[in-house]
């Protein structure tokens, strides 16, 4: 039996009236792979998660996620962290799991506690009083400790201070990673994140401009994925 | 267990040469348990997913085999080893004496300049 | 899964809704303090006034509950989770709802209480007109009730779906929902004129006819069946406002 595709984009585009953010991508996605997203603030990572976990709609083109179109379905199944402000400010951290919980009954609470204590965050804080990096490290927890097959993390690094960049990076492919799931995480930090991809993605003005697995790219060109992303990005 | 990654090569290559030159050597014993995939993930930073495809590659050269459930460990067959041992040191001496050639080195010369250097040591 | 959300934005608006409680006890204490100078009669009556501002309040708060979602960057995570556009449309209306009536619930019991002791402020206990307690008096209240409730839901709805048409464009966003607050308002409006037509046909009941003659049992059948008409129209804008929350706005 064909293994179904994590996701799969057939010329995708997502026009708006003045701009093009994403030009015509094909995609394909395999199952239990960790994806870099690479690409320049503005060049469509975010419209591509977005599109990915069905928040918007392309303007035309085909999305496949988990074999299905975007909805309900893959709602389910798939664990979307946006950028910025995710949650509501009022709530606790163990109010936010709480909820998702009702949402996901996949969420595994004893998970949520182990990762709590990794990323050093406690239940009963104000989710408005939490840093930056705080914030960044509590919807690791959330996307974490569900048993989501598609994880897509956007820009997961931005306010996490560098020291623990790394170490928080390693245990979300490693220890921390569900059995088989597959993430997609989009960054510019590329130095920090490339060892832990299997497949990179280069994106440029809503285009794909190089895509391939890591290892090969790195045996063909002998560059590592932070030089390609200069050599092909500029 | 320490790994050095060069991010310009593949990952995974660099991380089945590190653990043959391991073995090689004996720090990984013959019969030996190898860590897990997990552990050399951790330890070199990288991807489980890079490092199991370097037991696999692994795997095929004889040196380790994998028991189901119980782990990687290094084969029993000295034999094996010393035999890739010898093999991996014929390759780089090869590489090294083309190079030296390239210099013009005659045979002499490089028998007399080895001597010298080992006194030096 | 609704209920959870529903109490999310129960829980959400409890800040505000605490701070109008106060207000509204505020006012009817500051009222105790007018009583001599007023008059009882004049201060009881004020105690009333804060359900006029309710009933605005109401409308934009559906509408308010949708805007924070974006405004606060909160609305890529709400709809990410498996919620159906018309579950999260439905909530906000559903808690905006809930709030407008217990807000009015206590300023009419903080103004039973004012009338309840009348006796303390040196008054003699004013008696209700026997009218208040006639079938039709009831009829018209409960019947007026239903209205006000309903124009306040789908006003609110009106308003929601304005601001979800402004978001399903990434440029002019408040031009956009500013627009569709006018067509739609206007379209609702149309949309009541025509049904009533309709249903007057049917019934032989229309505005005209209570202008002309405003009997209340005309005035009582023409509110019943605006209380239809409403019903429709919300349903059908229901409907489109769910879509657009699940399938064209954008987070």
């Amino acid at each position: 039996m064909m293994t179904i595709p994590a996701v799969m984009l057939e010329n995708v585009v997502k026009r708006y009236p003045l701009t093009r953010a994403l030009d015509g991508v094909n995609l394909t996605i395999e199952r239990g792979k960790v994806v870099g997203l690479l690409g320049h603030n503005g060049s469509g990572k975010t419209t591509l998660l977005k599109i990915i976990a069905g928040l918007r709609t392309p303007t035309s083109g085909q999305v496949r996620v988990l074999g299905m179109a975007p909805g309900l379905e893959t709602k389910k199944r798939v664990a979307f962290l946006p950028e910025v402000n995710t949650f509501y400010n009022w709530m606790t951290v163990d109010d936010l799991l709480k909820f998702v919980k009702s949402f996901h009954p996949d969420l595994d609470l004893e998970k949520t506690a182990e990762l709590k204590a990794f990323m050093n965050l406690k239940g009963e804080s104000k989710i408005g009083a939490l840093s930056k990096g705080q914030q960044a490290r509590l919807k690791l927890i959330v996307g974490l400790a569900r048993q989501a097959d598609l994880l897509l993390l956007d820009e997961p690094l931005a306010g996490i201070d560098p020291p623990s960049r790394a170490k928080i990076l390693h245990a979300l492919v490693g220890e921390l990673r569900q059995e088989g799931q597959t993430v997609v995480i989009s960054t510019h930090e590329v130095k920090e994140a490339e060892p832990i991809f299997d497949h990179v993605i280069f994106l440029r003005q809503g285009r794909v401009a190089l895509e391939g697995e890591a290892e090969a790219l790195r045996a063909e060109t002998g560059h590592s994925m932070e030089e390609l992303f200069g050599e092909v990005l500029e | 267990m320490q790994f050095e990654i060069d991010e310009r090569q593949p990952i995974y290559r660099q991380i089945v040469e590190t653990l043959i030159r391991q073995i090689a050597r004996g720090f990984w014993p013959p019969g030996g348990k190898l860590p897990s995939i997990r552990e050399v993930a951790a330890a070199a930073r990288v991807n489980p997913n890079t490092v199991s495809r370097a037991f696999q590659e692994l795997e095929r050269t004889g040196l380790v085999a994998t028991r189901r459930g119980e782990g990687t460990f290094v084969t029993t067959n000295t034999q094996v080893i010393k035999d890739y041992r010898e093999k991996t040191a014929r390759a780089l001496w090869t590489d090294f004496l083309g190079k030296i050639r390239e210099l013009g080195l005659t045979n002499e010369e490089i028998q007399r300049l080895l001597a010298e250097l080992r006194e030096d040591e | 899964m609704f209920f959870q959300l529903y109490r999310k934005e129960l829980n959400g608006l409890r800040n505000i809704f605490l701070t109008l409680l106060g207000l509204i006890m505020g006012i009817d204490l500051f009222l105790v303090t007018r009583v001599r100078s007023w008059g009882y009669w004049t201060a009881l009556h004020v105690t009333l006034i804060p359900l006029i501002f309710l009933l605005i309040w109401a409308m934009f708060r559906a509408f308010m509950l949708t805007r924070e979602e974006w405004k606060e960057g909160t609305a890529p995570f709400l709809r990410s989770l498996p919620l159906s556009g018309w579950s999260i449309v439905g909530a906000k209306l559903l808690a905006a709802f809930t709030e407008w009536l217990f807000l009015s619930l206590a300023t009419v019991i903080f103004s039973g209480l004012f009338y309840a002791t009348a006796p303390l402020w040196g008054v003699e206990w004013p008696a209700l007109p026997d009218l208040f307690f006639s079938e039709q008096t009831v009829q018209f209240i409960v019947v007026s009730g239903l209205n006000f409730a309903l124009g306040i839901i789908l006003t609110g709805l009106i308003f929601q779906l304005a601001y979800l048409l402004g978001r399903t464009v990434n440029r002019f966003n408040a031009l956009v929902s500013f627009a569709c607050t006018v067509l739609l308002f206007y379209l609702t409006a149309k949309g009541n004129d025509i049904l009533s037509r309709l249903f007057a046909n049917l019934s032989g009941i229309s505005p005209e006819t209570i202008s002309l003659s405003p009997n209340a049992n005309a005035v009582l059948t023409y509110l019943k069946l605006n209380i239809v008409i409403m019903l429709i129209e919300f349903a059908f804008l229901f409907v489109v406002t769910g879509w657009v929350m699940e399938k064209k706005a954008e987070s």
